[in-house]
């Protein structure tokens, strides 16, 4: 990108320095590397969509790709509607999870753009179904301390992939792993996303006076949030 | 603007990009991945929006400085400075030409923690990444004269910091 305006780049002048010069090249050219790349792809898993065709990302994620088109196009981000509000027909939910990193969620931090949310968005206790306790928690709770397998448990986007996707026909279902989100990950990075979930979910079976408390302390909770303004909006 | 691009393509032609750039703002190597991730997660709830007034990519670079932005002033990044740093992940080659080109993406970033954030993110923008001075000017949120001031003022402090570190070497 040029502009004749523009003054010359250091790293083509040649009144600078030469090694200055190289090091600007040098930073220009870094590209990363595609195991940095497969890694992000993985956490960000059902919110990419399906790979493309050769696409430059390695494999793993290009597996997950592959999996993820068996839900179809409900997960494609094309037209630029956001999967979570898609108005598209169910898709089939995945029966099993992928074996793809759980991410436990990390300790208090990394996550100013996506802030925890304040208490009242923490799921009721009250709620019908209660989130399930981590399996780790739970198996190993009188046994030797013995880490579960990463593969058991689904990653943050496939827990609410699997709530987007039974949102219309089982909304019960998808309320439950909106909450079990909420269990294992109360500072995630998708809080907002499992909040317009469960949201839709209780709204759908009709305990509405539970959905607009929860839609209420979205919108303060993420005043400028797109998710909030369409979730005021009149249905 | 014809159609939204998918996610999916946005993280195909960019993600190098957005990774690139957070690590030149400052964002350590340790925390790269995790604050891309937050980046993309933004995209994601932002896109809807995008309205193809700037260009993607300008409008991606805005979204990844104000994210490094708020990554670095959390308090738990300045606790952990003293931590060790892992190796730079930048997929360079092997050999000599692997160290040269690693010393010298170390050593920029070096000289770039030597500005502020502001001159920082148009130091970066503008001779690393390629954009017209237009453009940094919009991604930054600032008049195009004081965009050209704050690349005039970071280049004296790039240039000085050189020097330094030849004397420092010599």
């Amino acid at each position: 990108m040029t502009d004749p305006d523009d003054p010359s780049r250091l790293s083509d002048s040649p009144a600078e320095p030469a090694g200055l010069r190289e090091s600007l090249r040098a930073a220009s050219a870094d590209v990363g590397s595609d195991a940095q790349l497969a890694r992000l792809a993985d956490r960000l898993g059902p919110l990419l969509g399906p790979v493309a065709p050769l696409a430059p990302a390695a494999a793993a994620s290009r597996a997950l790709g592959l999996k993820l088109g068996l839900a179809g196009a409900a997960l494609v981000m094309a037209g630029g509607g956001a999967w979570l509000l898609a108005s598209s027909p169910p898709a089939p939910v995945p029966s099993a999870a992928a074996p793809t990193q759980a991410r436990p969620d990390p300790a208090p931090g990394p996550a100013a753009v996506v802030a925890p949310p304040a208490a009242p968005l923490d799921p009721s206790p009250s709620v019908e179904e209660p989130p399930k306790p981590l399996p780790s928690a739970a198996n190993h709770a009188k046994g030797p301390a013995k880490p579960s397998p990463p593969a058991a448990q689904p990653t943050e986007a496939e827990l609410l992939e699997q709530a987007r996707s039974a949102l219309k026909a089982d909304p019960a279902r998808a309320l439950q792993r909106a909450n079990e989100h909420a269990a294992r990950f109360p500072r995630g990075v998708l809080v907002q996303e499992r909040e317009v979930l469960a949201i839709q979910a209780l709204r759908r079976l009709g305990r509405s006076a539970e959905a607009e408390r929860r839609a209420e302390v979205f919108a303060k909770a993420y005043p400028g949030s797109a998710f909030a303004r369409k979730l005021a909006a009149p249905p | 603007m014809d159609s939204a691009p998918s996610m999916r393509t946005i993280f195909d032609e960019h993600a190098r990009y957005v990774i690139r750039t957070l690590r030149h703002l400052g964002v350590r190597e340790a925390d790269v991945e995790d604050v891309a991730q937050e980046v993309f997660v933004t995209v994601h709830r932002k896109l809807p929006e995008f309205e193809g007034r700037s260009k993607l990519r300008t409008w991606l670079y805005a979204i990844c400085l104000r994210v490094a932005s708020d990554h670095r002033r959390r308090a738990y990044v300045v606790r952990e400075r003293a931590t060790e740093e892992p190796p730079v992940d930048t997929g360079a080659r092997s050999g000599d030409e692997a160290d040269t080109t690693f010393e010298s993406r170390a050593f920029v970033q070096e000289l770039l923690g030597e500005l502020d954030d502001d001159k920082r993110a148009v130091l970066v923008l503008y001779e690393i990444e390629g954009l017209t001075m237009r453009e940094v000017a919009e991604v930054v949120g600032c008049p195009l004269q004081t965009a050209y001031s704050r690349l005039h003022a970071a280049r004296d402090l790039l240039r000085q910091a050189w020097e330094r570190s030849r004397k420092d070497d010599a």
